[in-house]
């Protein structure tokens, strides 16, 4: 699903990445781990495609194509989608206008059905009930006035909808109460698949004891510098990351 | 001051003595006077210049609009038989009150108006049948300060003039269509529409205004607009702007509220190469409002200059400016809004905002807020920001699979959503103003 290969990049004249490598195959869950600043939120910006993130060498194949050079949207459309650590507010873009848009340019481009408001209202709003998303957020403008937890659902609720391949979620749990904390992973257990690849970067090995990784991943100054099972993550909630200094 | 040191204004002499030659010799001597005194008040104080100390005039080059010398339109072309053939953009829906003028000239027999109780007409034949109405509105003129009022006033030959007696509310719109035609050879016309607009006790209208260009047009469009709403009465207007590129378009409101009367006004500001909207409002009467909204879209090379000033004369009065542009090129805007708030003038609430998005890095938008407030009982609010298309915003979009174009459509959108939103007039009206907005904007997106 995913190769990432001696992945080094650059935002604003800064290396960040220094020398990635990580490989995904279908149905698998990865867990990131690694103290702050240490790049994992650029990781997670130079695979979508942000502009200002520069691949100065290695590559990123999805799926055996290499995406490095490839557009944000071109990317999306593709199958990868990335919960955001700090979702954005977007003021005057109603949640479910963002939405349809965002499906039926996926759509179109996977030469699928476009959906028109009616119908796709109906899906939207199936999704929501599904994930406990209070209804009343999808007719507001994106995030506009939501809390710090009902941002990270809507974020959750868009994956849904969108029902990406490859899914990076930022810190899906931070700042969640306990109950959140399990929707949110519910949410995400229910979007996966034999097909489909999921990436969590977390601080706290609790949203892990509902989402089971197959590997969990430390990084440290760009890069990943030990993998292991899921027995790693209890290791750094217990000892912290000097023990891999 | 002799007449010959003044810059500017000489050409004019002639140009108002043609007008006043034209003048009707039945027509009243108050209109006449009123013209005098007003072209006399302009010759004394000049057009206003770029000087040192005219704070009103900072940002907006009078010498620019007044480089040609522009002549009376003389009203020499066959009417034409559709008003499609000249412009392309008529509203596709024609009210029952319906007035068409060309170059400023009235078409009667492309306008229609019902006969209720209600006057509504061009201002030329209500000068005939209604003039005690009109006189004591012209007086008024005539005391105005400012020198483009007075050169309206001295130069008007025509317009239009409403009346709604008491308690009147007409379900349908009035549209009011100014078309700028060219037959030919380039001319520069002054064109001095007078607009006025009596409301009586608890009457209620929709006022739709269409000022369309033509190609070739380079006019100075010069209008003045009196709007008097009488104790509980409602006025919504609603003016779309699309004057040629090359013509100057001068506009001074002045709008008198009484007692719980509400003003709701919408400018959409799209042509013209140097826009000036004057709107002032006194709200005389306790709990009077005004909704002032505004969107101007300049393209290159074209100039907005919106200047509003919100008079809170009583207590108990409301007022709200919300005004938003979005340029393009390298365009340029001004926002200058004043509220001033008197002495007695208790319990006021007045607030007024003014954004910009920028698409280009050479446009600029100026933007000046202005107070006077007199009295401590009040609540002010105020808001400015001016900006590009948000960066972060625009990859959170793309990143969900949509184009970058239709990220920015999305982004702009929003951006005048909520003014769009807040816009008081018929249904049509709306629709053809989000239609025109939707239209430029994927020009430019
Ligand atoms: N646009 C930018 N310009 C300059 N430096 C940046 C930029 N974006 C990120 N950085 C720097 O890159 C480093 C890695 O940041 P990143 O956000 O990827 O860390 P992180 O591992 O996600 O941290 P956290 O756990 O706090 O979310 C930090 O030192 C940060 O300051
Ligand atoms: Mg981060």
């Amino acid at each position: 699903m995913l190769e990432v290969k001696d992945l080094y990049s650059t935002v604003s004249g800064k290396t960040i990445l220094n020398g990635v490598n990580l490989s995904i195959k279908p149905g698998e869950v990865h867990a990131i781990m690694g103290p702050n600043g240490s790049g994992k939120s650029t990781l997670s910006y130079t695979l979508a495609g942000k502009p200002n993130y520069i691949v100065d060498s290695g590559d990123i194949l999805f799926e055996d194509q290499s995406i490095i050079e490839m557009l944000p949207e071109t990317r999306a459309q593709l199958g990868i989608f990335l919960s955001f650590q700090h979702p954005l507010e977007i003021a005057g873009v109603r949640m479910d206008q963002f939405m349809r848009s965002a499906y039926n340019s996926i759509q179109k481009q996977n030469n699928n059905e476009e959906l028109d408001v009616l119908k796709f209202n109906r899906l939207l709003k199936s999704k929501s009930e599904e994930l406990n998303v209070d209804s009343d957020l999808i007719q507001r403008f994106v995030n506009h006035g939501f809390s710090g937890g009902e941002r990270k659902k809507n974020e959750i609720l868009q994956m849904a909808v969108l029902d990406p391949k490859l899914m990076i979620l930022d810190e899906p749990d931070s700042g969640l109460d306990i109950d959140a904390v399990r929707s949110v992973a519910d949410g995400i257990n229910k979007l996966r698949s034999e097909s489909k690849s999921t990436v969590i970067i977390t601080h706290y090995q609790r949203i892990l004891n509902y989402v089971i990784p197959d590997y969990v991943h430390i990084f440290m100054d760009g890069k990943i510098i030990q993998s292991g099972d899921k027995t790693l993550a209890l290791q750094v909630e217990e000892k912290g990351y000097e023990i891999f200094n | 001051m002799s007449i010959q040191e003044i810059p500017n204004t000489k050409p004019y002499i002639t140009v108002y003595n043609d007008v006043v030659s034209n003048i009707d010799k039945t027509t009243s001597q108050l209109i006449l006077s009123a013209k005098k005194k007003a072209f006399d008040n302009l010759m004394d104080s000049g057009f206003p210049t770029h000087r040192k100390g005219n704070e009103d005039w900072k940002y907006t080059d009078v010498n620019k609009i007044l480089q040609n010398e522009y002549k009376l339109f003389e009203n020499s072309f066959k009417t034409p038989n559709n008003l499609e053939s000249i412009s392309s953009e008529l509203p596709s829906y024609k009210s029952d009150n319906y007035l068409v003028f060309i170059n400023g000239v009235f078409q009667q027999s492309l306008s229609q108006t019902s006969n209720d109780s209600i006057i509504i007409d061009s201002l030329k034949n209500s000068l005939d049948l209604h003039s005690s109405l009109i006189t004591p509105h012209l007086e008024n003129l005539s005391n105005a300060e400012d020198p483009f009022m007075n050169f309206n006033t001295a130069l008007f030959e025509d317009g239009v003039f409403i009346y709604l007696p008491k308690n009147t509310n007409p379900s349908k719109p009035i549209q009011i269509i100014n078309i700028e035609y060219n037959d030919s050879q380039k001319n520069h016309f002054v064109i001095s529409p007078l607009i006025l607009v009596v409301i009586d006790e608890g009457s209620y209208i929709n006022l739709e205004e269409y000022c369309l260009g033509s190609e070739s047009s380079s006019n100075l469009i010069n209008t003045t607009t009196r709007f008097v709403l009488s104790k509980s009465s409602k006025l919504n207007y609603s003016r779309f702007q699309n004057y040629s590129k090359d013509t100057n378009n001068i506009n001074n409101t002045v709008a008198i509220l009484e007692q719980n009367s509400t003003f709701n006004s919408f400018y959409l500001d799209f042509g013209g190469q140097i826009v000036r909207n004057n709107l002032n409002v006194e709200l005389l009467g306790e709990e009077s409002t005004a909704n002032l909204l505004g969107l101007y879209l300049p393209n290159t090379n074209q100039h907005v200059d919106n200047q509003v000033i919100v008079d809170h004369k009583s207590p108990y009065s409301y007022s709200d400016q919300t005004y938003k542009g979005i340029l393009n090129g390298n365009a340029q805007s001004v926002f200058h809004g004043s509220i001033i708030v008197r002495e007695k003038s208790i319990k006021v609430d007045a607030a007024q905002e003014d954004k910009n998005l920028l698409l280009s890095s050479e446009a600029e938008a100026y933007t000046k807020p202005a107070f006077w407030i007199y009295c401590d009982d009040v609540m002010c609010k105020h808001g400015a920001a001016c900006g590009q298309i948000d960066e972060e915003s625009l990859f959170y979009l793309t990143s969900r699979g949509i184009s970058s174009t239709v990220a920015k459509q999305l982004l702009v959108r929003g951006f005048v959503g909520d003014v769009l939103g807040r816009i008081e007039s018929d249904t049509n009206n709306k629709n053809y103003i989000e239609k025109q907005i939707e239209n430029r904007l994927d020009n430019w997106l």
